[in-house]
């Protein structure tokens, strides 16, 4: 027996919207530690892992590990039939073949469920090894977002590039280019707005605008962003879900066109 | 302006037209396609930098973990499941496995007391000066230390049923459980259903052999 519930359905909407662009259909791993979810968009270049720890929940029970293969978009159609508000149940019994979700609504004169087909995805699963990386930028999620909209309007690729001075975003095109600097700010008084910079060494990576315009549908999740990257390495741009855990994606660098 | 060479252009035609039409609405979308598969050459892939692995495959260490915990669990519980005591004319009680077991397989626990040298030794000296009790003290090693388990006393227990053979289908394996450690026999080959369990006791001594002959074969 597996049963999650959330006392706001709004969280898994905004994941839903942040996933669903890059996956068609995903496995959710339920254990006694949570919920994970981790799948590579249809070409390989990106990664989306997603934690949700099972402490977060209001309530959480998995007697026996079991991996639930969801179509995302039905999944975000299910959803869509939430309030915002409502208390969200996720319930599947061992080895079913379907999961139910209800919802309830505040004042509980309402409660609707809706039974899913589950799906058998035969995903592949990547080892992800510890890092550390050169560069860690946190920067509020809005700003991030804003960046990879503009930029995209000029080039296909961002070139992100972090140096002691502070984090630039480039791009160029047939119209010409586009660069945005942003250095740390000294404000500590509001978190949510501070950009903060760690380097051990300066760092220049290219990155398709398409995937990191995909990432920022995660915005609403988290009101800071974390970008860490390493030469070498995918980019990792990371969500954190107040209370709950996690929603990262990587992305593999563009092939640079020295490296031909 | 011409859609189809044969014909004369005419506006009747122009408008007509089916081909340019469909060109005209295609050609943003065969862009788009080309520029996605432009993406996945210029782009490197997430499989380059981590190693995939099925989820469904365990690696080594889990699923010995798995199989030292459920067999934990069934010395924890004390089962003794698939197997019935008979009676040999020969050679009096014995074990006969009631259902198939597969090479590996736990087959059940040599239960008793657990005891320290010197208590074994005071309890053979006791054993002694009654001739009818028989020899149920198994001494082992353990992480470099000695133990026995006596299972002289009658108890519900199979396990110190089982007769010797020099070539039996058991093999004795120490666990530990719980920091304790316990003996269990785990079967050498596959054992059919009816076959006797039994496992070499390992004594050859001088002594044990004139009072067993039987410890020969």
């Amino acid at each position: 027996m597996f049963e999650a519930r959330l006392v706001s359905s709004s969280t898994f909407k905004k994941i839903l919207d942040a996933v669903k662009d890059l996956l068609n259909e995903a496995s959710f791993d339920c254990s006694e530690s949570g919920i994970q979810l981790q799948a590579m968009d249809n070409s390989h270049v990106s990664l989306v892992s997603l934690m949700l720890r099972s402490d977060g929940f209001d309530k959480y029970r998995c007697d026996r590990s079991l991996t639930m293969g969801m179509n995302l978009a039905n999944m975000a159609k299910i959803f869509k039939c939430a309030n915002n508000d409502d208390t969200v149940t996720i319930k599947a019994q061992d080895d079913a073949d379907t999961v139910t979700f209800m919802f309830e609504a505040k004042k509980q004169e309402k409660i609707s469920d809706y039974e899913m087909k589950l799906m058998n995805l035969d995903q592949e699963h990547l080892g992800i090894p510890e890092t550390d990386f050169s560069c860690v930028i946190r920067m509020p999620s809005p700003e991030f977002a804003r960046i990879c909209r503009d930029l995209s309007q000029f080039g296909e690729s961002i070139v992100i590039s972090c140096t002691k001075e502070g984090v630039k975003f480039s791009t160029g095109g047939d119209i010409g280019t586009a660069n945005v600097k942003i250095a740390q700010t000294n404000n500590f008084d509001k978190e949510e707005e501070s950009v903060t910079i760690e380097m051990q060494e300066p760092v220049t990576l290219t990155f398709a605008c398409q995937y990191l315009n995909s990432f920022t549908k995660a915005t609403p999740l988290a009101p800071q962003v974390q970008l860490s990257m390493s030469d070498n390495v995918p980019l990792v741009v990371e969500y954190q879900i107040p209370d709950l855990g996690h929603l990262r994606f990587y992305l593999a660098p563009k092939i640079e066109d020295d490296e031909n | 302006m011409t859609c189809n060479e044969g014909q004369p252009p005419t506006p009747h035609r122009i408008e007509l037209c089916p081909d340019e039409t469909k060109a005209k609405a295609g050609a943003p979308k065969a862009k788009k396609r080309l520029n996605s598969c432009q993406d996945k050459q210029n782009n490197h892939k997430v499989t380059e930098y981590f190693p995939v692995r099925r989820s469904v495959r365990k690696t080594k260490k889990t699923v010995l973990e798995e199989k030292q915990r459920s067999l934990e669990q069934l010395l924890r519980s004390e089962t003794e499941e698939g197997l019935e005591v008979r009676i040999f004319e020969d050679k009096g009680r014995g074990v006969v496995a009631a259902k198939p077991f597969a090479k590996g397989d736990f087959v059940v626990e040599y239960s008793g007391d657990l005891i320290d040298l010197t208590e074994a030794k005071r309890r053979e000296h006791k054993y002694a000066q009654d001739l009818s009790a028989g020899c149920y003290m198994y001494y082992f090693r353990h992480n470099n230390q000695q133990y026995c388990v006596d299972a002289t006393a009658e108890s519900g227990r199979l396990g110190r049923l089982v007769n010797h053979s020099r070539s039996g289908n058991l093999i004795t394996r120490t666990v530990s459980v719980d920091g304790k450690p316990r003996l269990v026999l785990i079967a050498k080959d596959d054992i059919k259903e009816g076959d006797e369990i039994t496992y070499d006791y390992g004594d050859r001594s001088k002594e044990s052999l004139k009072h067993h002959p039987w410890l020969a074969y």
